[in-house]
């Protein structure tokens, strides 16, 4: 079960790259860890450093995938982002601001697939 | 998509329209937000609305709603503000259109959609009408409270999809045609006293200090030794009291609707209330209190009873919290949020042990307290606090004979004691009609020079009674108010020195023991 979560969030994180690299977003980082938590994908665009949330459902039967993002969820991607700009002060020095994004989406039956893409929602919720 | 619904909070008994302004934003993360300090209860609401709305048969949006309850500056509690937020998404989404008249929406919602029992309607329906507010949309279960008042449009809610095909113009609710308080009145004669008067063997005295208590509203204290009865003599009182009239029985709905002791479904209160209290009452329970301020039990008893079981026992702070309330029939809970007065104008009955013992001056059994006991004793009860109980009685140890049931009936039935009571207040209630007093007992010095005209001898008796027992200018006035009620109880206009004489003796007695 565990395996099969974790299958699930690589392969959200496998579309959302895609889908930013697309948009015309520059992936600078991807799965970065600490004790409080993990920023799924760190991107960049327009002098922007932007830390993205990555949520997949498969089928909406257990909720959305935004209703997963809650205060506490923003708080602990706002702490990861702190320590990520502290240990990686030549990239912090390149960026004039910061952004949190979330990327929701939802995996239906056939491979279809609906994404979301939320901009800036740590001032939000 | 904006929309502002009007609804409505309660401060004490005073009632202010709340704008419940609702903004469902498609743009944004979705997420749903309640702004305008509520307190938990209405943070709940949250859960409440969306599990009600998609049990409705709604999609609830994937926006970002935020809900402002506008003045965003006083605090908000409780679960009637479920309807109105409700109601905001349902017009944000297009799925209700409101109704062009003003319109209050207040009530709690269960999680299948339907309303719930929600206290305050009664308040609120008083505000609609004060306010020129044509339509009120409250639960079902209370929407008799508001059909009392009359002039303004009262529709009873079962559920969210009934007000949905209301407003869609498919089925229609019908409105509650506006009950005259009078009717409702009228309907009940029901009493539901614990005890008969007759079923109390002996006690003679006592009940007839009862029946001037409740014909005039005094203050009344029963001293006794434990198994005299006390206790159950003011459990029959209420067997003897009038229902309430058409203004009291207003004010006292206001106080219980706005604590929720209305029943679903109940109307105005027409009992008198009877509020027994254990003695481990705390001071705010008994008074009121809390922030915001709620009334406390003696407003409960607003125009009824308020019985103290065990005086003593009460700790000493509680009890002298009541002085200002006896005297002045109002609670004034003055707290850092805000100031706030509720009605008070109860009866005290308080019953208690003369002695730890309790046989002090009792004739067959002896006290075995030591006078510093009862000393003790004594001190916890306050010389100003007794000092405004006009009726002190003893109630003694009944013989053994008068427990034995003989052949004729022991005593007089509470239904006809309840019938001279009746006839007392009668006459107070034609004497004060529009100066806010209802009793006897309530009278200030400007009544009691208008109403109260004694007999030269009456006069002269209650002068000596003065200076014998040296007692106080507030005892003085006291005196003649219960001399006017056991003159109104004999149906006399003028109060003559037997009216006096009884009233004194009612006083004396703690005194001497």
């Amino acid at each position: 079960m565990k395996n099969f979560n974790y299958q699930t969030g690589q392969k959200g994180e496998a579309i959302a790259q895609d889908f930013l690299t697309k948009k015309g977003y520059r992936i600078v980082e991807s799965n970065f860890r600490t004790r409080f938590g993990e920023i799924d994908l760190v991107a960049a665009k327009n002098k922007k450093l932007i830390f993205v949330e990555v949520k997949l459902k498969i089928g909406l039967q257990f909720g959305s995938p935004e209703e997963m993002i809650n205060h506490r969820k923003i708080w602990q991607i706002q702490q990861t982002a702190q320590t990520f700009l502290q240990t990686h002060p030549r990239i912090a020095a390149q960026y004039s601001s910061y952004q949190i994004d979330a990327v929701c989406i939802v995996s239906g039956p056939n491979q279809a697939i609906q994404i979301n893409h939320y901009e800036n929602i740590g001032t939000e919720i | 998509m904006l929309t502002k619904i009007l609804s409505a909070a309660h401060f004490g008994l005073k009632t202010i329209p709340v704008e419940v302004e609702v903004n469902v934003a498609k743009k944004g993360f979705p997420g749903f937000n309640i702004i305008g300090l509520p307190n938990k209860s209405i943070e709940e609401a949250k859960e409440r609305v969306k599990t009600a709305l998609i049990n409705s048969g709604i999609e609830f949006p994937q926006a970002k709603i935020i809900v402002n309850l506008a003045p965003a500056d006083i605090p908000k509690e409780g679960s009637c503000y479920d309807l109105p937020i409700a109601i905001g998404i349902l017009n944000c989404l297009q799925l209700a259109d409101l109704p062009s008249a003003k319109s209050f929406f207040y009530g709690e919602l269960s999680l299948d959609g339907s309303l719930r029992h929600t206290k305050g309607v009664f308040l609120l329906a008083v505000a609609a009408k004060e306010l020129g507010i044509e339509n009120l949309f409250v639960p079902q279960p209370s929407a008799n409270e508001a059909a009392v008042v009359k002039k303004v449009n009262i529709f009873p809610v079962v559920s969210l999809k009934q007000l949905m095909s209301h407003f869609a113009g498919i089925e229609p609710i019908e409105k509650i045609s506006s009950t005259a308080a009078k009717e409702i009145q009228e309907a009940s004669e029901n009493n539901l006293a614990e005890f008969d008067f007759a079923e109390i063997s002996g006690q003679e005295q006592a009940k007839r200090a009862l029946e001037i208590a409740a014909a005039g509203g005094h203050n009344i204290l029963m001293q006794g030794p434990p198994g005299s009865g006390k206790t159950m003599l003011a459990r029959a009182l209420p067997g003897i009291l009038p229902s309430l009239n058409e203004e009291e029985s207003l004010e006292v709905t206001k106080i219980y609707s706005v604590t929720g002791n209305i029943p679903p479904g109940g109307s105005l209160v027409k009992m008198r209330p009877f509020r027994a209290i254990h003695h481990t009452a705390s001071t705010a329970g008994l008074i009121g209190g809390g922030a915001p301020p709620h009334p406390g039990e003696i407003s409960l008893a607003h125009c009824g009873v308020l019985f103290l079981d065990e005086f003593p026992e009460f700790s000493r702070t509680t009890l002298e919290a009541l002085r200002q309330p006896l005297e002045d029939g109002i609670a004034n809970i003055s707290r850092a949020s805000g100031s706030v007065k509720f009605p008070a104008q109860f009866m005290l009955v308080a019953a208690a042990n003369p002695c730890p013992c309790g046989f002090l001056g009792d004739s067959k059994r002896e006290c075995h307290c030591t006078p510093r006991q009862i000393l003790n004793y004594r001190n916890r009860l306050s010389g100003p606090l007794l000092d405004r109980i006009d009726l002190h009685i003893n109630v003694p140890a009944v013989e053994v004979e008068k427990l034995i049931p003989t052949g004729r009936a022991s005593g007089e039935k509470s239904t006809k004691i309840r019938n001279r009571v009746i006839q007392a207040r009668k006459h107070q209630t034609s004497r004060f009609s529009g100066t806010g007093i209802h009793t006897n007992a309530n009278m200030k010095n400007k009544q009691i020079k208008k109403f109260c005209h004694l007999t030269d001898s009456a006069h002269l008796l209650l002068k000596q009674a003065m200076n014998n027992y040296h007692l106080s200018a507030r005892t003085y006035f006291r005196l003649i108010k219960v001399s006017r009620t056991i003159a109104d109880l004999s149906q006399e206009k003028i109060i003559s020195e037997a009216h006096v004489a009884e009233a004194i003796q009612y006083r004396i007695r703690f005194q001497e023991n």
